[in-house]
This record gives structure tokens, sequence and C-alpha cells, in this order.
């Protein structure tokens, strides 16, 4: 299993250096530049050729990857912004407090309250409590997150003035964003549990199960739902990468000094280190998500865990 | 029975809406407020708002009145955008802009369009490109480093280094004569305002407080104004407080910018426009310039938040304006009738209308009237005053085939809704316009591609003299390398050599400046269109509101409530 673990974070190496070519080359091309952007709309375009010259932007395309490429992983630095003349690894670990603190708090959401109203659909199929789980699923799902946001924010912080509504200080502060940024999570999560329980429910081993006067509760949570699992791990881990996608949304509208609004501010400014680094290093946090996703396969489903060794016995007979 | 439920679920979600009514609007005001940052440049002098009292009432109120005014403990300012790096010599920002005149102070400050010593006492002349500024003797900055003319050549020297302010490039050097006199000499004569334009473009901090920063200030910035910074959370929020050992003693010589009414001045770091309406509506920011303008009438007369909060409005100093496209290929290079067609089609109050409510003002000029030198004789003189029929024998007599017109503009703020309304009126002739529209970024690289574009609407503003704000199109020199005339496009030697004359400090005054309107009109290369308002939301606490001279809150110079 470890030497599966080793294998998949060496594999991170080469995606990253993909990661890293591509937004590099996404940079390069976009139009719009950063010496113009420093200097304002006034400038002359003497002035702002100056500036390029100064900060290494007139140099060939090629060159200028080879530099980033060097930068990032030979010696470990995601460069200087542009703006803030700070460095962004620095500029980054500033802000991962506040986006983990709601990608964490959106995904334990998501799996406390999404799970229970998938099971508790799938259990009471076609009844009342199904049609009410469906439907809040459907609004989640549909309701997009900025408007749910600003919904949150006049009840509970205008009319109600219980939370507040913007900025960051005590827990206080997480609860709105948490919950908009969560809600579709929430319902992605019910509809995904309700259907692996369906199918697993119909199984012919919880048929077994209850032949053999097993109660429900058993039935439901030693033989369904370790059975249903995998596609809803599956659903977290994705739900992770898109929680931290999210909170881009969700930063904006709470003015939540995270990465995903340094990194769209950085992008309004063509400041190309932040966002080259905020991609790279949003892009091998999710990595890691996903490889942790796949130790948890292995861990629920047996099965799967079977499946690596296998595959490393079977690697190390080729090798004899 | 499920028709029964449905019903009721469609009552909940009624009842759910007319609770939420009146959930506000955001959008567009930020990157319009980044306009302004990126076209006005320099610093300095300020304008009081008077709030619009019950009564209806606006009074003009001076800098004199904002200083002597009442004071306050604390104030909470919203802002659209986090400062970034607050250092005294980084890249301009929309946050930046924000907190800058309370953390720095210049050499001279400008206000009305007369510009008044800061940190420099005097300055003169000594030959056409030499001038030498005496400083004030008892500077100190805000941790009580005292400031000579070292400090002053520092600063410059260290403004040019980050070559992040094109207008110290005609600076050759800078001098310390002795501790309290400097000497600039630089590589040309300089032009009308320039001088003044590169005091102000310089913030002066002292060489031992920037060096003792750990990170050249970006965050613990150290100037010489009243305040320092106690707290800066980035992206969230800035906290300065009043040192109370200001070192400009003699209240007198105080002038806008330097002005401490206020112990404690909070920065808020608000992204969404839609939450300054909500944060002045739960009272957890006291002023605020960024909240929407669908938003305002909440908070002024009979509105529903007016209770307790005034809404202040002033026109901005940026000018929307139309310029053709006057390369060789254009449609426009050798066809005035459609020019004049195109001009005569739009109703500039119907788009201060359409775009601001009212609140704008049609201009007559390619700037507007908030310059000192601009002439009032043009607001009652013709200005391709709105004329369908007019327009329409233009278009006839113009060589225009029925082509689509490709507009340009920046796709955010009021520049979207102007090309739309712009749209409509040229369509009116029988003019097709498709629109164009760019991110700013993309926008400002677009503007040099003569074949990107036929016309295009922008925002230009000066923050001093009405020829600094023409030259920010007209001046060939700037541009002639990109587009080999002016921005755009246009090849005139009569148009340059008026421009120049409106610019040399030898031939400047009302007859270069009327010769130039004049030539202007008459070629119809681009006009102005619009200018805007400013809409300042302020709760009852402050009495009057000062803004810098590129329209943002002076919270250390307002007034506040007794």
């Amino acid at each position: 299993m470890w030497k599966y673990v080793v294998k998949r974070l060496l594999w991170m190496i080469p995606v990253l250096l993909g990661i890293a070519v591509v937004i590099f080359t996404i940079m390069y091309f976009c139009p719009g530049d950063p010496a113009a952007a420093i200097l304002g709309n006034s400038a002359t375009p003497a002035a702002i050729e100056a500036k390029r010259i100064e900060m290494g932007l007139d140099r060939p395309y090629l060159v200028r990857l080879l530099d980033y490429l060097n930068q990032v992983f030979l010696h470990f630095d995601l460069g200087t912004s542009y703006f803030q003349n700070q460095s962004v690894m620095s500029g980054i670990l500033y802000r991962l407090p506040y986006t983990i603190t709601i990608a964490v708090i959106c995904m334990l959401l998501q799996i406390l309250i999404g799970t229970p109203l998938g099971i508790t659909a799938a259990v009471h199929q076609n009844g009342i409590a199904d049609r009410i789980c469906m439907v809040i699923a459907l609004a989640g799902v549909s309701i997009p997150g900025f408007w749910l946001a600003m919904m949150l924010v006049l009840l509970f912080a205008v009319r109600l003035g219980w939370l507040p509504p913007y900025g960051v200080g005590g827990i206080q502060y997480f609860i709105l964003p948490c919950i908009a940024n969560a809600f579709a999570g929430i319902a992605s999560q019910a509809r995904q549990t309700r259907s692996s329980m369906l199918e697993v429910i119909r199984s012919d081993y919880i048929v077994t199960a209850r032949a053999k006067g097993l109660s429900e509760r058993e039935i439901l949570y030693k033989h369904a739902l370790p059975n249903a699992l995998i596609p809803i791990i599956t659903v977290v881990g994705n739900g992770m990468g898109m929680m931290l996608g999210g909170t881009v949304v969700i930063e904006s509208v709470f003015s939540i000094p995270g990465i995903g609004m340094y990194t769209t501010s950085a992008i309004n400014n063509r400041d190309y280190p932040v966002v080259m680094g905020g991609v790279l290093f949003l892009g091998a946090l999710f990595s890691l998500i996903m490889l942790l996703v796949d130790v948890i396969y292995a861990y629920v489903d047996p099965r799967i865990k079977a499946q690596y060794e296998g595959q490393q016995k079977s690697w190390k007979r080729r090798k004899k | 029975m499920k028709k029964r439920t449905l019903a009721l679920a469609l009552t909940v979600s009624m009842i759910a809406s007319a609770l939420f009514t009146g959930c506000g609007a955001g959008a567009g005001k930020e990157a319009e407020t980044a306009q302004t940052a990126a076209d006005t440049e320099q610093s300095g002098a300020e304008e009081s708002v008077q709030q619009e009292p019950e009564e209806g009432s606006v009074a003009a109120a001076d800098t004199q009145t904002a200083a002597a005014g009442g004071k306050a403990d604390s104030v909470t300012v919203g802002i659209l955008a986090d400062p970034e790096n607050m250092g005294p010599w980084s890249g301009m920002s929309m946050g930046r802009i924000a907190v800058l005149f309370t953390t720095y102070e210049y050499m001279i400050t400008r206000e009305n369009g007369v510009a008044y010593g800061v940190l420099a006492k005097n300055w003169e002349q000594s030959d056409a490109q030499t001038y030498q500024v005496e400083l004030y003797d008892y500077i100190h900055d805000a941790k009580g480093n005292p400031l000579t003319a070292k400090d002053v050549v520092f600063s410059f020297e260290s403004a040019i280094a980050t070559k992040n302010y094109g207008k110290l490039s005609v600076i050759d050097s800078v001098t310390a004569v002795d501790d309290y006199n400097v000497e600039f000499k630089f590589n040309k004569a300089l032009e009308i305002g320039e001088f003044e334009n590169v005091m102000l473009e310089c913030a002066i901090v002292t060489q031992a407080a920037y060096e003792a920063s750990p990170d050249q200030m970006a965050t613990t910035p150290v100037g010489t104004s009243a305040y320092l910074v106690e707290s800066y959370v980035p992206g969230s929020e800035i906290v300065m407080k009043d040192t109370g050992n200001y070192w400009q003693t003699d209240d007198s010589l105080v002038h806008g910018t330097s002005v401490h009414n206020v112990g404690e001045i909070r920065f808020s770091v608000i992204t969404e426009a839609s939450q300054h309406t909500v944060a002045l509506q739960t009272g957890a920011v006291d002023i605020s310039n960024g909240v929407p303008d669908t938003d305002i009438s909440k908070f002024g007369e009979g509105g529903e938040f007016s209770e307790g909060n005034a809404v202040g409005v002033v026109l901005d100093n940026l000018t929307y304006d139309v310029e053709y496209n006057m390369s060789d290929s254009s449609v426009f290079v050798n066809d005035e009738n459609l020019r004049l067609a195109l001009a005569y089609a739009i109703d500039k109050e119907g788009v201060n209308v359409g775009a601001f409510n009212g609140n704008g003002k049609a201009v007559k000029d390619f700037a507007n009237a908030t310059y000192p030198d601009y002439n009032p004789e043009w607001d009652s003189e013709g200005y391709y005053d709105y004329d369908v029929d007019k327009a329409k024998e233009y278009l006839a007599q113009s060589a225009y085939d029925g082509r689509t017109l490709r507009l340009e503009y920046i796709n955010s703020g009021m520049s979207e809704m102007i090309a739309q309304l712009l749209q409509a009126y040229w369509g009116q002739i029988g003019v097709t316009v498709e629109l164009i529209g760019y991110d700013q970024m993309m926008g400002q690289q677009e503007q040099y591609n003569k074949e990107g574009f036929d016309i295009m609407v922008k925002t230009t503003g000066s923050t001093d003299y009405i020829v600094n704000q023409w030259k920010l199109c007209w001046d060939a020199r700037d541009y002639r390398e990109i587009t080999g005339g002016t921005a755009n496009f246009v090849v005139d030697e009569k148009l340059d050599e008026l421009m120049q004359a409106a610019l040399s400090t030898e031939t400047y005054g009302p007859e270069s400046i009327e010769a130039f309107h004049d030539y202007l009109v008459e070629k119809c290369y681009g006009y102005g269109v619009v200018q805007g308002p400013v809409n300042i939301v302020h709760s009852s606490k402050i009495a009057n509101v000062a803004l810098d001279i590129r329209k943002q809150i002076l919270p250390g110079a307002c007034s506040y409530a007794q």
C-alpha cells in the first residue's frame, strides 16, 4: 500500500509540471499587460515598454517558461507578486487558513447533512421523506451559490441581525459563507447517497440479511451503507476540490481574504506569478486530496486494497 | 393533494421573495472606480461634499470647513479593494488610492487648481530645467524620525527606480543642497502642471523608517501623515490611528489631505458592491463610495434606510469620450461627414439620464467643466447638439456604405451601458454598430490595435488642468511610436501644434486652450459625451464628507457631527 502511495506521489510531479506549463502558457498568451496595469491607463506606451523590460516580460516564451519551471521545481519558489512585491508562497500561506476553514466546514456539512438526507430518501423511497429530501437536493443543485449567499445575508445579517454580513473574525463570520458554499455539495451528496443506497438495498445479500431476521438498522448501517460508500467517497473527494474552487465566489461575496480572492484579484491585474502560483498550489492540494480518496477506498473496500497489492505482486512477478 | 402541495410550495416561495425584496444588486462600481484610479494620476487637493440634508440643499464647503469641523473617535470606511501593498512607491491600484493620502504626504497638495506646500515650504524655478524646493525644518514622520532633504532625495530616487511612475521620467537628478533644500534638475523644460505633478507623484518617507521596515513598508507603512497603521489584515481590514504627534503644528498650514479630525480610521475591504449597501444598512461601516447606483435611492430622502444616513452626490472628474479610429484603413479617416453624423446623433442628456439617472452631466468639450481652466463660455455654445435630421444629412453626405461599425469599450460599470445607448442612438440614423467589450487589461492593450475597432468609448480624466486631460488622447508625442499619431491614430500637424501650445508653460492660457478646443470641435476626431457622478453614502455621524482629487474619501478630513 505504501508503495502505491509513494508511486502516486511521484506521479504528482509530472502532473504538476503539466499544470505549470499549461497555466504559464495560458497566462503568456492571455491578452493584457501587467506593466500597463501597474502604471495605469494614463501611462504612455514608452513608459509601459520600459516597465515591461524591467519586469522581464519582453523575453521570449521559452526563456520565461524554463526560468519559471526552474524557479518552481528546482528552487521551490513560486515567485514574487508584481503588485504586492511579496513572495507568492507567503501570500498563499497567509490566505490558506481562511480557504481551508471554509472548505473543511463545508465538507463536514456536506457529509453530515447530505449523507443522512440521502439515506433517509433511499430508505423511504417514493415516500414523503424521500420527496422532501429530493426537493431540498434539487434546490441545492439549482440555486446559484452567490444568490443564496446574498439571500442569507439579507435574512440573517440585515433583517435579523444575528450574523455579520462579511469579513473575517470569529467563527460566526464563517457561518453564512459555509452554508452558502456547502448547499450545492449537500445536495450532490444526498443525491449520490440515495442512488448508491438504492442500488445496494436491492441487492440479494440485503434480502438475505432481512431473511436472517436482522434489524433494519443493522441491515442499513452494517451491510448496505459500507457497500454504498465508494461512490459516496468519490463525491466527497470531488466535493472537496469543488469547495476549494467554489470558495472563489463565496470569498468575493463575503470579502474573505482567502486563496480564491487572492487569485481572482491577480487575474484582473494580470499578476502572473500569483495566478500561476495559486493554480499550481490548488492543483497540488487537489492531487493530494484525490490520493487521500484513493487510500480511503482501499480501507473501505478490501477488494480495492487487494487489487493494489495484486498489482504490486504481478509487477514483482513480471520483474522476476 | 399534489396540487395543494404545489400551491403551498409556491406560496412559501412568494412569501420568501417578498421578505427578501430589496436585495441589493451589485456590480460594476468596482471596475469603474479602478478606472478612476488608473486614469487620474495626481494626488492632493480635496473637495468637500455636503450631505444631501433632508431639506434638500447641498451647500458648498471647502477644506477649511472640513478641517474646522467636529471630530470623532473613530470611523469605518468601506473600500472596494485591498491596497495589497501599502509601500510608498508600489504600483497604483484601486485599493491603494483609497488609503494613500491617509498614510503618506507629498511635497505639495493641490486644491481647486492651486498648489499648496505640504512638506515643501517654498519652491522656485531657477532656470528652464531646474527647480529649488525648500522644506519645513521641523518635519518628522509618524514614528518621530526627522525628515530632511536627504530623505526627499532617497524617496524620489527609490520611486524612480521602481519605474512605476511614468511622470518621474522627466527627472534628471534630485540633489540635497543642504538639510532643508533640494534641487530638482529635469531633462526637458517642463510643461503646464508638470512640476506640480512630479511633486505630487512621489510619497515621501524617511530613509530610517523605510530601512527599519521588514517588508519595505508593504504592511507597515510610516509616512509623515498624522496616522500610523496599527493593524493590517490583508484583504480584510486596515486600522490607522492618529499618533497625536503630527509634525505640522501650525493649523493654518494644514491642508486638506493632512487634516486629522478622527482618532481611529478603520478601512474595511468589501469587494462585493452590494455588500457595501448591507454594511451601511447594518451600521458596519459609516461611509462608502462603493454602493451600487441602483441602491443609492434607499439611503436618500424617503428611502428605506434614509434614517440616520445621507447621500452625497458629486460629479466625477472622468469624462466618457467617443474617439474615432483615425488610422489609414479606418472609415473615418477621410470622412468628416460620418464623424459629424454620429456626433449629432447622440442625445448627451439622454445618455446622462439613461446611464446615471440624470445625476451626471452632459459635457461640452472632450473634457468636463471641473477643471479650473475650463472655459465656462463653452456651456452656452453648441457642441454637436442632438439633432437627428442634421445627423441624417451628414450621413447622406458621407461615404458610409452600411457596414457594421465596431464600438470598443471596457465591459464593466457604466461604459457598457453608455456603449449600448450610443448603439441605440446611432441605430436611429441607420448606422449599425457592433459592441466589443473588453476587460480593463485587455482594453488597455486593444486600444492601440488599429484593426480592432472603429469607435471607442473611453474614460479619461486628469486631476489638474483640462489640457492634461486632452493630453491623454491628443498629445501625439506620447503615442507616435505606437500609433503614428495621437492615441486614436490621428495624424494632424495642426492638432499637434495646438496641443503643444496648450501644454507649453510659455503659451498656455485661454487663447491656446480655446484654439485647441475649437479645432477639435471642427475636426471631430473625438468628443466628450457625459461626466458621471460619484455617490457617497454615509451615516449622520459624518456632517461633511471630504474627498481627494480622485474622489476618494478622506476620512481624516471629514467633519463629524458634534
